[in-house]
């Protein structure tokens, strides 16, 4: 088995259908309300976290068969921790503010919230903020600490050395707790 | 039919999207994120206006055709539930241009924000969630940070929100 190496119309094409299944998932999540994002993040409501939690330990599981049978070759960058990590916390609190991420206020304003245009805006704003700013910003990259290391495939998938299975059973962990504390939405239509 | 027009349970949705991520994987063996997509929309609105006049468009690429589905796919998801209305802003309280004025203010506040954290850390949080699926560090880092935060403002947010209501 090797990755489909599809032509560049061909991609887009791939891209445009495949966009079109994940804005109707996003619909269908309820992650393109900022009320739902921002009740999960007040831990009113389980729903978000326990289908990012799924995403993951099935994304993660089938990320690793798929590069075990040759269908995924290409590696990510390791990213950089202190980058990571303001970047994240950031993100968090504009997530919180905002109530989605770019993907889900796209999705969200094409649904008629048009709220989201202006989170949409902001980020658009921020463009030339980062362009001022990139001076300082790789430098700052650059000395706050090294790349990670990337994490090399493992060859077996049920073992505790495999970081990626190690992952999968934490994550189920946490699943197993947010099902038993955080209150259901009981799974409500809109 | 309910599954068309309802909200669908996560055990239903969560598989879906760990399919769709998979399948992307494997159709363009890469990480999908849109912070690129992004940089040269960005860019390309920047230029007219200097310009004063609109430049030839960006050329198109995978990650704008994922832009572009997105908008339909979620257009015709919320058509087909029947929940498109057009909403100047959410939730119940407060009164009408306060609540306006406030909606706007947060996700222009939200966006910019977020904007900075996904240039800081290199990709956008769409990127984040495939690379963790990829096994990357710095998006594993990214994504317990951004949740992090994101919880801490929420809650400080509204304990601030309920010790004013009791307040009053």
């Amino acid at each position: 088995m090797h990755p489909l190496e599809l032509g560049e119309n061909f991609k887009i094409a791939a891209a445009i259908l495949m966009g079109m299944i994940g804005g109707f998932l996003l619909v269908k999540a309820n992650l393109h309300s900022r009320e739902s994002i921002v009740n999960a993040l007040s831990l009113k409501e389980n729903s978000l976290f326990k289908t990012v939690l799924v995403m993951l330990i099935l994304g993660i599981t089938g990320a690793f068969f798929l590069r075990a049978a040759g269908g995924l070759t290409a590696t990510v960058s390791g990213g950089y921790f202190y980058p990571s990590l303001i970047g994240g916390a950031l993100a968090g609190l504009g997530l919180f503010l905002c109530g989605g991420t770019p993907i889900t206020a796209l999705a969200g304003a094409a649904t008629g919230r048009i709220y989201f245009l202006w989170a949409l805006i902001g980020m658009a704003l921020a463009y030339p903020l980062v362009t001022y700013t990139r001076a300082f910003c790789s430098q700052a990259i650059a000395s706050w600490g090294s790349e990670l290391s990337t994490i090399s495939p493992q060859s077996s998938y049920f073992n505790w050395s495999n970081p990626a299975f190690f992952l999968v059973a934490l994550l189920i962990a946490m699943l197993i707790v947010v099902h038993l504390l955080l209150p259901d939405d009981g799974a409500k239509g809109e | 039919m309910n599954y068309l027009s309802g909200k669908w349970a996560f055990w239903v949705v969560g598989p879906l999207l760990a399919a769709f991520f998979t399948l992307a994987f494997y159709l363009f063996n890469e990480a999908p994120g849109l912070g690129n997509s992004f940089t040269v929309l960005t860019e390309y609105c920047k230029g007219s206006v200097q310009n004063q006049k609109l430049n030839a468009p960006p050329p198109v690429n995978w990650q704008f055709g994922l832009l572009l589905g997105t908008v339909i796919g979620a257009l015709a998801g919320s058509l087909i539930s029947g929940s498109f209305k057009l909403r100047l802003s959410e939730g119940q309280d407060g009164v009408f241009p306060l609540k306006i004025i406030k909606s706007v203010l947060m996700g222009l506040a939200g966006g910019v924000a977020i904007m900075l954290g996904i240039q800081l850390s290199g990709d956008s949080v769409m990127g984040h969630t495939a690379g963790a699926m990829m096994m990357s560090p710095g998006s594993w880092i990214f994504l317990t940070a951004m949740y992090a935060s994101g919880m801490f403002s929420a809650i400080l947010a509204e304990r601030h929100s309920g010790a004013k209501k009791s307040g009053e």
